[in-house]
């Protein structure tokens, strides 16, 4: 597992196009036309920890191509040689898609053809919960690809009094079915054999049979459709018969017909919708009562239905305890994301600060690197990638936090606990913990955004999440509301945070009713997975994998940032004085006022002057802020300190200088205009991270549409603001 | 379905049902795209629908087809219309 873990050689990305058969470099015959099985299932079925047993670490989880739908693809080497590839699809509850996710597994399944349609599927069925698996079940078996059922959770399947008769189960379906325990390992040879059989044979799966009406109408569809139906033709003929999609001419009249003699008292003329939409209840109906059937001749049920994971339901989700064991668990998350974090994020940042940056450096001296490489290395590349890195602990226990609340099943019951009160900014009440964690830092609420299925309520959320004051603002407004608001600094930040939340709750309204008006106030519906014991290798080699993945998008917006800041503060502006001191301005060897950074500064400022802090000091600390906020008050002390060296003698002398810039900006309106500057600092870009976090989860496009929105809001707050408060006092 | 005794029971949206009731799904008052939803669930025509426990603000936690748990809010219980005591499952 560790040479998997630590070569990126031997993780091998497994495409649907068929791996070639010269990356075959760490030896084993490779087989030159590697099959491809993938992983169907409802969610929580144990599919992941199965993929995991499969494949171990050879693995790799990344967007499918072409689609911002997280997939994971491996490796798997059978006993019985070569290779083969394995996709863990998301979970989905049927194949007509609801969401891309869903989207993937019906495309793969249904639409693709030759290479790209996959050789077997396995489906993953719960022993536990087989009614509603068949279902899904059913769905494949009509799309006539060879099937491999997986029959997981025998273990509690068992503990609840169920006795599943497995080979009878596969008589009734007529395909193999092997129970696992994929926890434990339990089974997957012998699921392996099955599998390497079934890509020997590649037999279609027998589709589950319907009601005597359904099946006479699919076979006339069927038949009037002809060869051009492609292996999924029983899938088409369902589809048509549901409405789906147009019918070729050829076939038209016998589908019509067909819809016209199962749905007789259907009304084409009030809604031509309707006949569809009766047949599709039917369908469903007639593929229940079927699963019901194969149950009830091979599960025998004894011992109570009640399970004991709803006897923690009873308290976790009830109406006195629910709530306050939320707000408990809530609590526990910020705690382990701020507390716990932070001194492993610190010590990552001081080994580079430190060591690294100093090793370096000695090593250049070594080699008499000019300068300018110098500084380049120590303090563009190096503190770029140690910021960077600094974040990598956090992002692990946020990985980790989110699958043990995912996995254990807890998940489910926070969203339902306080579903009504997300509803405020129409997003689903699993929104809330993204927004909790992004309290403490909005790098890993981006990444929770993840637990929304709902691409476009994820996409909401993941532009709310920078309106949540994250800890590294806190010590900016702590700075300011200390220097100008003495006794009240306390409420002033109090303040800060009560207008962050009234920001996203505000915002979310907004943004609902402009871009957001197809998302639907749907009732809430959530299946509540039994509590489970998350299995730890899994997360472990999960957590590393999403690590890697946001390492490497985040990367180069991070090195890059920090390395054009620190070019833009190395180089004088033309024209630059001298110092008092009489040495020459040169590369790397310039005030602060006098570098590229304060002319761009300088440049900036007049923009701010509605807002009442036209000067270069406050603009150059937004600057550096859009950097990484923990940064804004060094810079501030750098561009006055340079700048006015007297005043850094006495006490508090950062203060008085901020005090008379905005003394003098603001034309005596002091405390409006540093108000306003707050707040610009609330709602505007909250550092680089958070953009790159931002565009691994929502992409490019929409990530700048965000920045742009943020600087607006930011621009319009702060201006109103200041107006205001002028007019007031 | 077609029992007449069960089609002469009254119906009524399982928010009129109390805890710890079982009762038969008759039908779903919602639209296409919703009743597909459901039924992936198992709310279909004839499933058994046993009311586990009542969360804050109307919530009900449900099991369908005896195995299925599942949460809806008092909006996605009135859309589910039952009838008495079921007698499948
Ligand atoms: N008892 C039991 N739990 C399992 C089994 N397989 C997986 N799990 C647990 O079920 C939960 C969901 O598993 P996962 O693989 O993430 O499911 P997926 O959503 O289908 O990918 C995790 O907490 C697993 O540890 C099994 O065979 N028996
Ligand atoms: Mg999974």
């Amino acid at each position: 597992m560790a040479e998997g873990l630590l070569t990126r050689r031997r993780v091998r990305p497994v495409l649907l196009e068929k791996p070639c058969c010269t990356d075959g470099a760490d030896g084993g015959p490779v087989d030159a036309a590697a099959a491809q099985v993938v992983l169907v299932g409802n969610p929580n079925v144990g599919k992941s920890t199965l993929f995991n047993a499969l494949t171990g670490a050879r693995q790799h989880v990344g967007n499918w191509p072409g689609k911002t739908v997280a997939v994971a693809r491996g490796t798997w080497r059978p006993a019985g040689g070569g290779e083969v590839g394995v996709v863990d699809l998301p979970g989905t509850y049927s194949l007509v898609p609801d969401s891309p996710d869903e989207e993937l597994t019906r495309e793969l399944l249904v639409d693709a053809s030759g290479p790209g349609r996959p050789d077997v599927v396995v489906a993953t069925l719960d022993a536990s919960n087989l009614t509603r698996n068949l279902y899904l079940y059913a769905q494949i078996a009509d799309t006539g690809i060879p099937v491999v059922v997986a029959l997981t959770m025998v273990d509690v399947a068992r503990s609840r009094g169920l006795d599943i008769d497995t080979p009878a189960l596969g008589r009734a379906l007529g395909v193999p079915v092997v129970p696992v325990v994929p926890r434990s390992g339990q089974g997957v040879d012998e699921l392996a054999a099955v599998v390497l059989r079934a890509l020997d044979e590649r037999v279609p799966a027998t589709p589950a049979p319907l009601d005597t009406a359904l099946e006479d109408a699919v076979a006339a569809v069927s038949t009037a459709l002809g060869s051009e139906a492609g292996p999924a033709g029983r899938w088409r003929a369902l589809a048509l018969l549901e409405g789906g999609g147009g019918a070729p001419e050829h076939a038209r009249d016998v589908t019509a017909r067909a819809v016209a003699d199962l749905a007789p008292e259907a009304d084409p003329a009030a809604d031509p919708d309707d006949p569809a939409e009766e047949i599709e209840l039917r369908i469903a109906e007639a593929r229940y009562a079927w699963a019901h059937d194969v149950l009830g001749a091979t599960v025998g049920r004894r011992g109570p239905r009640i399970t004991w994971s709803d006897r923690a339901d009873r308290v976790l989700t009830s109406r006195w305890l629910g709530l306050p064991i939320f707000l408990a668990v809530m609590w526990g998350v910020f705690e382990a994301t701020t507390a716990v974090a932070a001194p492993l994020q610190g010590a990552v940042q001081d080994l580079f600060d430190g060591p690294v940056s100093d090793g370096l450096g000695r090593v250049l001296g070594l080699v008499s690197a000019p300068e300018w490489l110098t500084g380049l290395v120590q303090d563009g590349l190096v503190s770029g990638v140690g910021q960077l890195l600094s974040f990598a602990p956090l992002m692990a226990i946020m990985f980790v936090l989110l699958a043990v609340l995912e996995d254990s099943g807890y998940m489910a019951r926070a969203a339902f606990v306080v579903d009504r009160l997300m509803r405020v900014i129409g997003l689903p009440g699993k929104a809330f913990l993204p927004i909790i964690v992004g309290f403490g830092c909005n790098v890993p609420a981006l990444a929770g955004t993840r637990i929304l299925r709902n691409p476009r309520q994820r996409l909401l959320l993941g532009l709310l999440i920078p309106f949540v004051s994250c800890s590294a603002r806190l010590t900016v407004y702590v700075l300011l509301a200390g220097i100008f608001f003495g006794s009240q600094a306390g409420t002033m930040v109090f303040v800060m945070y009560v207008l962050s939340i009234a920001l996203v709750v505000g915002m979310g309204w907004v943004l609902r009713r402009v871009a957001f008006r197809d998302l639907v106030d749907d009732p809430l519906l959530l299946e509540l997975p039994p509590y489970r014991r998350p299995t730890l290798r899994v997360m472990g080699v999960q957590t590393w994998q999403k690590l890697r993945a946001f390492l490497r998008t985040a990367s180069g917006i991070i090195v890059a940032t920090v390395t054009a800041v620190w070019l833009l503060s190395s180089i004088p502006m033309p024209g630059a004085q001298a110092a008092p001191s009489g040495e020459p301005v040169s590369f790397g060897h310039v005030a602060p006022a006098d570098s590229v950074f304060g002319g761009v500064s300088r440049a900036v400022a007049p923009v701010f002057a509605p807002a009442g802090f036209d000067d270069w000091h406050a603009s150059a600390a937004l600057v550096t802020g859009f950097v990484a906020k923990e940064a804004v008050v060094a810079t501030t002390a750098q561009t006055y300190s340079a700048e006015e060296p007297a005043d850094v003698h006495r006490a508090g002398a950062l203060g008085t200088a901020l005090h008379d810039t905005f003394e003098r900006t603001s034309g005596g309106h002091v405390v409006p205009a540093v108000l306003a500057f707050m707040i610009f600092l609330l709602a505007y870009t909250p550092c680089m991270t958070t953009v790159a976090a931002q565009r691994a989860e929502i992409g490019t496009r929409a990530t700048l549409a965000g920045i742009g929105m943020q600087l607006a809001v930011a621009w319009i707050l702060a201006v109103a603001v200041f107006q205001i408060g002028v007019l007031l006092t | 379905m077609s029992a007449p005794e069960i089609d002469a029971a009254p119906e009524c949206p399982l928010t009129d049902r109390p805890v710890g009731s079982t009762s038969t799904l008759r039908r779903v008052g919602a639209g296409r795209v919703r009743r597909r939803r459901l039924a992936e669930l198992g709310f279909v025509p004839g499933a058994t629908i046993e009311i586990l426990g009542r969360g804050g603000v109307g919530g009900l936690v449900l099991a369908v087809n005896a195995d299925t748990r599942v949460a809806v809010d008092a909006a996605g219980a009135r859309e589910l219309w039952v009838h008495g005591e079921g007698r499948r499952g």
